[in-house]
């Protein structure tokens, strides 16, 4: 049932405004949970509505299979989305909201009933099934609005931030149930959000938008411990930056001479650094071990200027030298402002980034 | 160009097109007859040295500024009780307020003159303390009648705009205030009030610019040195001599200037209005004997407003009513005489005739400008928007002058609109352009609240655009678009100027024309009149609650355009 989407160099403007697309061009693979992450602005939800016909791009082309669909009206596409907002239709309750794409499809009355209960059972529904659709909770709205989607079988399902307006612990609760729900249907999503810990947590690969570009296309993973540049380092989570000269390179690493000493760092993406180039280097505050031996590589000296107890981590800023960073710590002891102490960032964890497209 | 028909859907290109038709034949058609006969230096050199018409001018201008004026008197204390306070009967008050519109202001006019006449009501009560009696109806008494007869009709109209101000204030702003300390009265002066000039401005244009060419109320007064009641006695010379056409022209541009005038004192629409509170109304709910007060002032004030209604009941059901304070003898003689008087069930059958050929055009042409200008929002569309709008803006004295001018000057016209032969195009097609603001904009507020996302969901889920739209957009919009229809269908019912000017042959004349020429038989005429206009009253008034009953507890949303 899955399928394979592509989008071909699309672009798009609205009138009297910056390009919101400029000349993008990805894949999604059939079966694949994908997220399209990026600020707002950057041309997610436009890129989503592109593909569900809701908006015509002004160039480019989109692939279902292979076949271009892009003359295609939205009702004849067969990807089905959630929208934000749900749009859920008020003058119906939640069997009439879910059966509506079942009776246009003309199919009998009979099969619509066991096809809206199976998917109301899915979504955990079933006890609402007459209910109004403005007498049901933002979560128990969403679960009706996911269920309108699958009740069709969809080949692709869009998703456009289906829970942003939810509260914390039902968004956790639902990532886990909408990821089960398309795994075990083996569908091909593509899921709009600005919320990195949803990307992170629950896609098989990101693609992180900036300006109706694609700055980073990879697993969660990659994108996180190996960004292409500062903007999707920064997008991703906290960060630390720092400058550096390549002096040449060490086994598979490179080495830099930076403010804090030579350090050696894994290359990243893109064209290596030239001896004598000057890179930003970036690493996670997780990276940071404390109390390393004077003899280890990557190792520098640094005094506390403030530390932050989080619950589960503790945060704490650092310097060496004028360079500031910061560095999280599990279990972490107290220690005093002022305390000098040694850190080590392993060169696996130091990453050498691609220079930017833009200033940032 | 060729750019945009190919991106253009074929059912928008349809609906732009029967716009374009209907725009061209029924507003700017008629508007284009009216300059075109009427601009003639000559003649308006003429009309401005002639002092009976300039007399005229200047009386419709006073009478325009004193009616809003008291509209405003009459309607915004209201509109203050019903936003900021709770009490027993608020959800009566839409209705009650509604209750004035159900009769044309020159039925009221008829029966005013029962209340006020030489020998009427208040005379005879006067009498009673040896008092009297008083000349109410002489001398400035006649204008002040045609102002208060006219405010008395017209302040729903401003008190549904201003309501609706009201509520679309952020209750935040006002607590804000109240939270800094500031006094009620300077919290109304610096806030409520520059919040509510929208509503001030919408229903304040529309009331000035209703009773600066009223026709039917002054005509009825006998007060003919006005405008309206000139272009009215110039219509028999339409063919020969350009007057009207000139006088029409004044008008238009004295609506203008009022219009651009009212603007300009108001300013530009507060943005603050555009952010709606999220803390709830912020109405205050009165305790105690307090509780009644408001619920008391709406009621005493339905009551000065419907005085009229019910001296045309009284008149109906007397025998005769003279120089008492109520009639002495009951019989429903004259509503016999008025079923079979040769003019009244053909005068129903027109108006029905009429008025539902007006409803379905207005409500065509209005839900199609509407679903333009919201869902389509191109430029062509938003000009269709501002098409629709301008039937409020012009009198319908002037479109029904240039409607007879087209009938007179175009051969096409003459077949179309002849208003001798067959006159139901041409009093349906008056009636509809100057309901569509209604139908325009009960349907634009309609999709406006509704959103454009719940469309796409079913486009997305596998229905047309057309059936999206019947299965969507339409039940979503309904009862807008009831609202719409009502109103169509009610005012073009009681429509007075349109009627009294185009409706020439007996066997045409709607309901108010048929009352209007009952009401100068001389005897019992009046008598009949009344009776006549107490069932249209019933007519209407049973459709207003039908409405209520299919709407429900929407029937708030009703008035809340």
């Amino acid at each position: 049932m899955s399928c394979r989407l592509e989008f071909q160099n699309i672009c798009k403007r609205y009138a009297g405004s910056a390009p919101v697309l400029q000349d993008l061009s990805l894949t999604v693979e059939p079966g694949e949970l994908f997220f399209l992450l990026g600020p707002s602005g950057c041309g997610k939800s436009t890129l989503l509505r592109i593909a569900a016909g809701l908006i015509e791009p002004d160039s480019g082309r989109i692939l279902a299979d292979g076949k271009d669909i892009g003359a295609l009206p939205p009702e004849r596409r067969g990807m089905p989305m959630v929208f934000q907002s749900y749009a859920l239709w008020p003058h119906m309750d939640v069997f009439e909201n879910v059966a509506f794409g079942l009776k246009i499809r003309k199919m009998s009355a009979p099969e619509i009933r066991t096809r809206v209960e199976s998917i109301l059972e899915a979504v955990q529904m079933t006890p609402y099934i007459r209910r109004k659709i403005t007498a049901l909770s933002g979560g128990q709205q969403q679960r009706v609005a996911l269920a309108r989607a699958l009740v069709l079988d969809p080949s692709v399902l869009l998703l456009d931030e289906p829970l942003s307006n939810l509260d914390a612990k039902l968004r956790d609760a639902m990532r886990t149930e909408i990821r089960r729900i398309c795994k075990e249907k083996e569908l091909t999503a593509v899921y709009v959000t600005h919320d990195r810990r949803e990307a992170l947590s629950m896609a098989d690969r990101i693609a992180v938008l900036k300006f109706g570009q694609v700055r980073q296309c990879g697993t969660p993973r990659e994108i996180y411990r190996m960004p292409r540049d500062r903007f999707t380092a920064s997008f991703l989570g906290d960060v630390n930056f720092l400058t550096g000269c390549c002096l040449g390179r060490e086994d598979t690493f490179c080495v830099f001479e930076t403010e804090v000493g030579k350090l050696r760092a894994a290359p990243g993406w893109g064209d290596p650094p030239a001896p004598g180039e000057t890179r930003t280097l970036m690493f996670r505050p997780e990276s940071v071990r404390f109390d390393a031996a004077e003899s280890e590589i990557n190792s520098f000296s640094a005094q506390i200027r403030e530390s932050w107890f989080l619950g589960e981590i503790t945060q704490t800023s650092l310097a060496a030298g004028s360079f500031v960073f910061t560095a999280n710590e599990q279990a972490a002891p107290d220690r005093a402002h002022g305390t000098g102490l040694r850190v080590r960032i392993s060169p696996e964890h130091l990453v050498v980034l691609s220079p930017d497209p833009e200033e940032d | 160009m060729k750019l945009f028909l190919r991106k253009i859907r074929p059912g928008v290109l349809l609906s732009m097109l029967f716009l374009c038709v209907f725009f061209t034949l029924f507003l700017f058609l008629p508007l284009f007859t009216v300059l075109r006969e009427g601009l003639n230096f000559g003649v308006f050199l003429e009309i401005f040295r002639n002092h009976l018409y300039r007399e005229g001018m200047w009386n419709a201008l006073l009478i325009s500024l004193t009616t809003t004026a008291l509209v405003f008197l009459f309607s915004f204390p209201l509109a203050l009780l019903y936003d900021q306070f709770e009490f027993p009967g608020k959800s009566a008050c839409p209705v009650l307020m509604m209750a004035p519109m159900i009769l044309p202001p020159f039925v009221g006019a008829l029966e005013f003159q029962q209340i006020l006449g030489h020998y009427g009501v208040l005379n005879s009560l006067l009498a009673l303390f040896d008092l009297g009696p008083v000349d109410f109806l002489g001398g400035g008494g006649r204008f002040w009648s045609v102002c208060l007869i006219e405010a008395l009709h017209l302040y729903p109209i401003a008190y549904l705009n201003l309501t609706t101000a009201l509520a679309n204030r952020d209750p935040a702003l006002d607590e804000a205030a109240r939270n800094l300390g500031i006094p009620a009265w300077q919290r109304f002066l610096h806030i409520t009030l520059p919040l509510t000039k929208p509503g001030i401005l919408a229903g304040g244009s529309i009331v000035l610019i209703w009773s600066f060419t009223e026709l039917g109320t002054p005509l009825m007064f006998g007060f003919n040195t006005v405008t309206p009641v000139q272009v009215f006695n110039g219509i028999t010379e339409l063919g020969t001599n350009p007057a009207a056409y000139s006088l029409v022209i004044v008008m238009l541009l004295f609506s203008a200037v009022l219009y651009l005038a009212g603007k300009f004192l108001l300013g530009a629409p507060s943005t603050a209005t555009a952010v709606k509170g999220i803390a709830g109304s912020g109405s205050r709910i009165l305790t105690g004997a307090r509780r009644f007060l408001p619920g008391l002032a709406f009621g005493l004030f339905t009551f000065l407003a419907v005085l009229p209604h019910l001296a045309l009941i009284l008149t109906a059901f007397s025998e005769s009513w003279y120089r008492t304070i109520l009639p002495l003898h009951y019989s429903l003689i004259h509503f016999q005489n008025a079923l079979s008087d040769k003019l009244v069930a053909p005068s129903i059958a027109n108006s029905l005739r009429y008025s539902v050929a007006a409803t379905v055009l207005a409500v065509a042409a209005g839900f199609l400008a509407a679903f333009l200008s919201c869902r389509v929002r191109s430029r062509l569309s938003r000009l269709f928007d501002l098409a629709g709008m301008l039937p409020l803006m012009i009198p319908g004295i002037v479109l029904a002058v240039g409607f007879l001018g087209m009938s007179i000057r175009y051969e096409w016209a003459s077949l179309l609109f002849d208003p001798v032969a067959n006159p139901v195009l041409l009093i349906a097609a008056a009636y509809a352009i100057r309901r569509v603001p209604y139908v325009l904009r009960a349907a634009a507020s309609g999709l406006e609240q509704t959103p454009e996302e719940l469309e796409n969901a079913a486009r997305n889920s596998g229905a047309g655009p057309l059936r999206a739209l019947w299965k969507i957009t339409i039940p979503l919009i309904a009862a807008n678009l009831l609202v719409g229809a009502l109103f169509a269908f009610s005012f073009s019912m009681m429509e007075v100027s349109d009627s009294l000017i185009l409706a020439q042959k007996a066997q045409f004349y709607p309901i108010t024309k048929a009352i209007y020429e009952l009401s100068q038989y001389l005897g019992s005429g009046p008598y009949v009149a009344a009776a006549f206009g107490v069932w249209a009253m019933a007519f209407l008034a049973s459709s207003l609650l039908a409405a209520s009953i299919l709407l429900g507890r929407k029937i708030g949303a009703l008035f809340r355009m």
